[in-house]
């Protein structure tokens, strides 16, 4: 790899994970949103929660370990592993501390006034809601507990990653007793888990003026602790949570076979160390003492919260039933234009390239496109990659078919997925006793490309089929993720395929690419280039323009790149989700840079590229974000667009992403993100834009007209 | 017949391809396999395959063949480089790998795997352009060179240099410690292709364009200059391509270039070959051609069919190139050109009779062109020494083992056939009828032309009862050829059952 030569100061890019947090921020932003419906804004604080954890398992983590081995190379920002992990935990503290201010403040009383009520102290249970949880208790959760003290001959148990636990003290109860001898004056430690088979939510019966009444597990089993201990006495009962370090490294050389290697791994996921510890605030001085010496953790890494641990809970809440008018109408995904139920996919693809628009238009055809091909006698090979996949996945079922069916089928699997490993070691064992072609990823690379490929004999010849895009192969995440996609049959497209599929194989790379650019190899020289040539147009006095949409800009040599574009008088537009280390509006530097970000009902999700290029408009789409790791660490697949109708398509998407002035936020030069100002022009929402075009393209395609549903005379009104 | 799959072993790969045929001259890739194996560091180390890597071998051939069977193709071939079958266990490694992998893997001969790769590049559409004045093709292998000169369109000769891509790699990692190890290694080259200049070049020809076969470094040139699959690049450009590619660090290349060549040795090896080719060849154009012998054998195979016909006429290539030695061996050209007419012509008329391929028709043909280059040499021993010079001549296009049918041919024109036994080791039996016959239609057409002096005009061959007429209109007595034809006839008519007889109209000089 050619050296990069830095000529911009630290202070000059903002540090990945501090971005991230302020991406957090963004996404709680949308709870305080009166403009939402109160059940949607509890599942944003429940999104916040559930990202915090990833975020300390594996970016913290990370750091964590680089502070361990004295590592002290400065990332992109100047900042050390120490300086950043003070950074972020004066960060997390502040986002922790917001979090349970708006979910306490601000939701919890709006609840209230829809006559929904979350218990989280027990004594506030009336005597009958008392009683009810009591034998809720005696019946549902006291066989699944498993109390653990501690004292000498029991050491500290192991306290399982993410779950909830109640810590006690405990005091002999009656001081004579054989069994307790030699502790008289001592306290006791004990644990115990909350059942993470039972749900976390438990409804319970309502007193006026309340509809539903709902206490948390936790809650239930503090009111009977009694019952766990009944030689002692319960001094003091506080829930708490854990996160290990969960980021695992394989040495992959020494691994023959990945599949055990993985599988041994997670396991050793819940032994991690222990590098956040969540506990109530009120929580006894002397019960958190004993805790935080047991796991041997930092006072900075304490958060102390004002309510319930661990709000995740609250996705539950989100769906609870009866409140539709309390969550936001939801979004049924529309039908293609170009593709009806039932329609013969390849005799479609074969018309044109078909663009895909998710969760705007449905993920049906690209689930088809498999299963379809499973059952077509002309079908003669099926290769695809999957990353994250959905439980109960319509695609590896479909595959599964195909390969019972006499296809041959080759998938690869990526089992260093993370926290899909598990899952994916399940689909991995599934594929193969269907008799699948499983390749379990590369040595040392993940493979992150969205691509499937159907090999056709059609009259002799062979036709291939491909589909690229944006996002997972995954129908449930599909409805939630904005992604994009394309099929096309062309040959030069099919070529490529053959040829990815090829090198994940194991064969060697091809002599050249037809179309598509291809990481860890070819990706970043291509997208530099890319941005030089617009740098040089924009020097000799020509119109230059790039627009870019990723979830994570990060790549210090591309940011450089867009820096020296900016100072040259490209103009640039980024619509960045999460991460981004850039900083626009920096005089001389970046002041030709505008940075936006959508936070919005659906997760922004698509890549999508775009270079003036002389008029000629270059546009990429892919599953590669600007990032080390996509760029280097990665297998990704960048595809030109090239039909025009797509192409004026994708321009109209960026074109609508970059005038939303309801769900967008402005990148200041400061690194903090704003609300723009709209100045009474009226709001344009992307996503909903998008939503309202598909729902219209519907009507007035033909496709949408088809009714694929008979609808049976069941009495016949005789007129007569 | 539409598809096809080829495997070709190679020195330092392996490669499938799976083709269809995309029109009645072209055909399409559709499928791409390529996995590097080291057989030739092997054999350059020890002499004989590992059997690490015969078992790599094996485990790329299954993969490979399942790719086929996914294609549900029925019809592949598989060979291996003629380098692999200098691995003194060849055979046993050859069935190792067949029991291993159920893939059948046939040796090329170094003439047939050039062939090959001639095949594929004459293919083009383009070609019998390029090399209407005077080219040089250089097919550079991993073990050795092959240097085909054209002059006015036709093959002017073809010949082996047993230096090769790997086998300088090899040197020059021998010679790691040496700072001029590249100018010793091009000083080899320099010397090895500057004497297929002086030996094979006339001197008043100037080299119009070069054409460097080469998968390896010629994507690299293709990618640079910007040129297109079948354009030509002006010398001087191509030098200062080189120069870039050589002063670029090597762990870069593999970024800057999109290449898979991550052995910068192999790389090293390859631009040193390149820029002797240019330096020697001084040649006005460049042309770099990305074709394998895959290509080849996909040709070769679809050229079996009666709806597939490549525009380049690739037995003209065989004829001019027979031309070419008996012209350098000062063979009698008016002898030869009648002889061949009339060996065509008994070839022809008694189709029926000896039920010979097409192709021994043009190795008939040779045998008439090649018989008397052995007279430059001794003129009592001259069958044995023109064996020995058709023996070691290259003839692009014709087999080692053809050549071997052609000398053998020419052998016993000259002298009493021996029996199978004595030829079993080298020819089937079919081979060996095959040899007889066209020997008995030789011997009969240079029995017609036994003075050298054409006598004859108008033949005309037909057969009447159980006799071969050969009705040819004489300008002088052929006396002397009757009296000789007695003895070539008896060997024909044992051979065909049929009496050749010669009716002869007199006419004027």
């Amino acid at each position: 790899m050619k050296k990069h030569i830095s000529n911009y100061a630290d202070e000059l890019f903002d540090n990945r994970e501090l971005s991230w947090l302020k991406f957090e921020h963004r996404v709680l932003n949308e709870a305080k949103d009166k403009d939402i419906p109160i059940l949607d804004r509890l599942k944003f604080v429940s999104i916040t929660s559930s990202n915090l954890d990833e975020f300390f398992m594996v970016r913290v983590a990370s750091l964590k370990d680089m502070e361990h081995a004295n590592y002290k190379k400065k990332d992109i920002a100047g900042m050390t592993p120490s300086d950043q992990l003070e950074a972020i935990a004066a960060d997390t503290h502040e986002l922790v501390k917001e979090q349970y201010n708006i979910y306490g403040k601000t939701l919890i009383p709006i609840l209230l006034k829809h006559h929904i009520r979350i218990i989280d102290r027990f004594e506030e249970l009336s005597v009958e809601q008392g009683q009810y949880v009591d034998k809720y208790f005696m019946e549902q959760v006291y066989p699944v507990l498993t109390p653990m003290a501690v004292d000498a001959s029991r050491p500290f148990p192991l306290v399982r990653n993410k779950t909830l636990n109640i810590a006690a003290l405990l005091k002999p109860n009656n001081p004579e007793s054989k069994l307790s001898q030699g502790k008289r004056d001592e306290y006791e430690f004990s644990t115990v888990q909350v059942p993470s088979v039972l749900p976390r939510l438990v409804w319970i019966p309502s007193e006026k003026p309340y509809k539903d009444t709902f206490i948390l597990l936790e809650q239930i089993i503090e009111k009977n602790i009694d019952q766990l201990y009944l030689h002692h006495d319960v001094l003091k009962a506080y829930p708490y949570r854990i996160m290990r370090n969960a980021d695992f490294n394989l040495d992959e050389d020494d691994a023959s076979d990945l599949l055990k290697e993985i599988e041994k791994q997670l396991a050793k996921r819940q032994w991690g160390e222990v590098i956040r510890l969540e506990i109530e605030r009120d929580v006894d001085d002397d019960l958190l003492k004993e805790l935080a010496r047991q796991l041997d953790i930092r006072k900075d890494d304490i958060y102390k919260v004002d309510g319930p641990i661990d709000l995740t809970f609250l996705m539950k809440l989100y769906g609870i039933e009866g409140y539709n008018k309390l969550r936001e109408k939801k979004y049924e995904p529309q039908l293609n234009p170009r593709i009806a139920p039932g329609d013969n996919i390849f005799e479609e693809i074969k018309k044109g390239d078909i663009f895909l628009s998710h969760p705007f238009e449905t993920f049906d055809p690209v689930v088809d496109f498999i299963k379809q091909a499973s059952v077509d006698k002309d079908v003669l090979a099926i290769k695809q990659t999957l990353y994250r996949v959905s439980g109960n996945s319509p695609i590896i079922e479909a595959l599964e078919k195909a390969a019972k069916n006499g296809k041959q089928v080759t998938v690869l699997v990526e089992l260093k997925a993370r926290f899909d490993e598990e899952n994916n070691i399940i689909w991995a064992k599934r594929l193969e006793k269907a008799g699948c072609h499983v390749i379990y990823g590369l040595l040392g690379l993940k493979t992150h490309c969205k691509i499937a490929l159907v090999v056709r004999r059609e009259e002799g010849s062979i036709t291939r089929y491909v589909h690229l895009g944006t996002g997972n192969y995954n129908d449930s995440t599909a409805k939630l993720y904005t992604d994009c996609g394309i099929f096309s049959c062309s040959e030069s497209y099919g070529e490529d395929a053959t040829a990815v599929f090829n090198m994940l194989s194991g064969y060697s790379e091809p002599k050249h690419w037809n179309k598509l650019a291809v990481a860890p190899i070819w990706l970043r020289s291509g997208f530099i280039n890319m941005i030089e040539k617009e740098t040089e147009n924009a020097r000799s006095g020509e119109k230059a323009l790039i627009i870019a949409k990723m979830n994570s800009l990060c790549d210090k040599e591309i940011i450089e790149r867009l820096y020296d574009a900016s100072a040259a008088g490209v103009e640039i537009h980024l619509i960045v989700r999460g991460i981004c280390c850039l900083i626009p509006g920096i005089p001389g530097v970046s002041d030709n840079i505008e940075v936006k970000s959508i936070v919005g009902t659906f997760l922004e999700h698509s890549r999508i590229f775009y270079f003036y290029n002389k008029g000629l408009e270059d546009i990429y789409m892919g599953s590669a974000d600007w990032m080390p790791r996509n760029l280097d660490r990665r297998v990704e697949i960048i595809f030109p667009v090239e039909d025009d109708g797509i192409k004026s398509r994708i321009k109209h998407i960026l074109d609508v992403c970059l005038k939303d002035n309801t769900k967008a936020y402005l990148m200041q030069n400061d690194g903090t993100y704003v609300h723009i100002n709209r100045r009474n022009t009226p709001g344009i929402g992307a996503q909903d834009t998008f939503c309202r075009e598909a729902m219209e393209a519907v009507k007035s395609s033909d496709k949408g007209k088809v009714s694929r549903h008979f609808v049976p005379i069941l009495a016949i009104d005789n007129e007569d | 017949m539409s598809m096809f799959a080829s495997i070709y072993v190679g020195s330092y790969e392996t490669i499938l391809k799976v083709f269809e045929k995309k029109n009645a001259s072209q055909i399409r890739e559709i499928d791409c396999q390529r996995f590097p194996i080291g057989i030739v560091q092997d054999i350059y180390h020890m002499g004989e395959i590992s059997s690490d890597t015969i078992q790599k071998l094996a485990d790329i051939l299954k993969n490979m063949s399942d790719t086929v069977d996914m294609y549900k193709i029925s019809n592949m071939d598989v060979y291996a480089g003629p380098t692999v079958g200098k691995a003194s266990n060849y055979l046993l490694a050859e069935r190792l790998v067949r029991g291993k992998s159920k893939v059948e893997m046939k040796l090329l001969s170094n003439s047939e795997q050039r062939f090959l790769s001639y095949m594929a590049v004459a293919s083009m559409a383009d070609f019998d352009k390029y090399i209407s004045k005077s080219a040089v093709l250089v097919d550079i292998g991993g073990a050795s060179l092959q240097i085909t000169l054209f002059i006015n369109g036709k093959v002017e000769t073809t010949q082996h240099i047993n230096i090769g891509t790997a086998i300088m790699r090899e040197n020059l990692r021998r010679l790691s410690h040496y700072i001029d190890r590249k100018d010793q290694i091009l000083q080899i080259m320099n010397k090895e292709i500057g004497g297929f200049i002086n030996m094979y070049v006339p001197r008043d020809v100037e080299i119009e364009n070069l054409i460097i076969l080469e998968d390896n470094l010629t994507s690299i040139i293709t990618e640079l200059s910007g040129m297109s699959d079948d354009s030509f690049i002006k010398s001087e450009e191509y030098v200062d391509i080189l120069d870039a590619i050589r002063n670029v660090n090597h762990s870069d290349s593999e970024d800057i270039y999109n290449i898979g060549i991550n052995d910068s040795d192999i790389l090293d090896a390859l631009i040193l070959f390149h820029k002797a080719l240019v330096d020697n060849f001084c040649p006005k154009y460049i042309f770099t051609q990305n074709v394998s012998v895959n290509e080849g054998m996909a040709y070769n195979y679809y050229m079996k069919s009666k709806d597939f016909k490549l525009k380049h006429d690739f037995n003209q290539d065989i004829l001019t190139a027979a031309w070419a030695i008996a012209r350098r061996y000062n063979s009698y050209q008016p002898h030869l050109k009648a002889l061949e007419y009339v060996c065509s012509s008994i070839f022809g008329s008694t189709r029926k009779y000896h039920g010979l391929e097409n192709r021994c028709k043009l190795l008939l043909r040779c045998v008439a062109i090649l018989h008397d280059c052995g007279k430059y040499i001794s003129i009592s021993q001259a069958a044995d020494c023109s064996y020995s010079i058709i023996m070691n001549s290259e003839i692009l296009g014709l087999s080692h083992h053809e050549r071997e049918i052609i000398a053998t041919t020419v052998k016993y024109a000259a002298s009493p056939m021996d029996s199978y036994e004595f030829m079993a080791d080298r020819f089937s039996e079919q081979e060996y009828v095959d040899i007889m016959r066209m020997v008995a239609i030789f011997k009969v057409a240079n029995a017609l032309d036994r003075s050298h002096r054409q006598k004859f005009k108008n033949i005309k061959v037909e057969v009447k009862k159980n006799e071969l007429v050969i009705s040819v209109e004489a300008k002088d007595s052929l006396s002397l050829e009757k009296g000789m034809f007695e003895k070539s006839a008896d060997f024909f008519e044992e051979v065909f059952d049929l009496r050749p007889v010669v009716k002869e109209k007199r006419v004027l000089k």
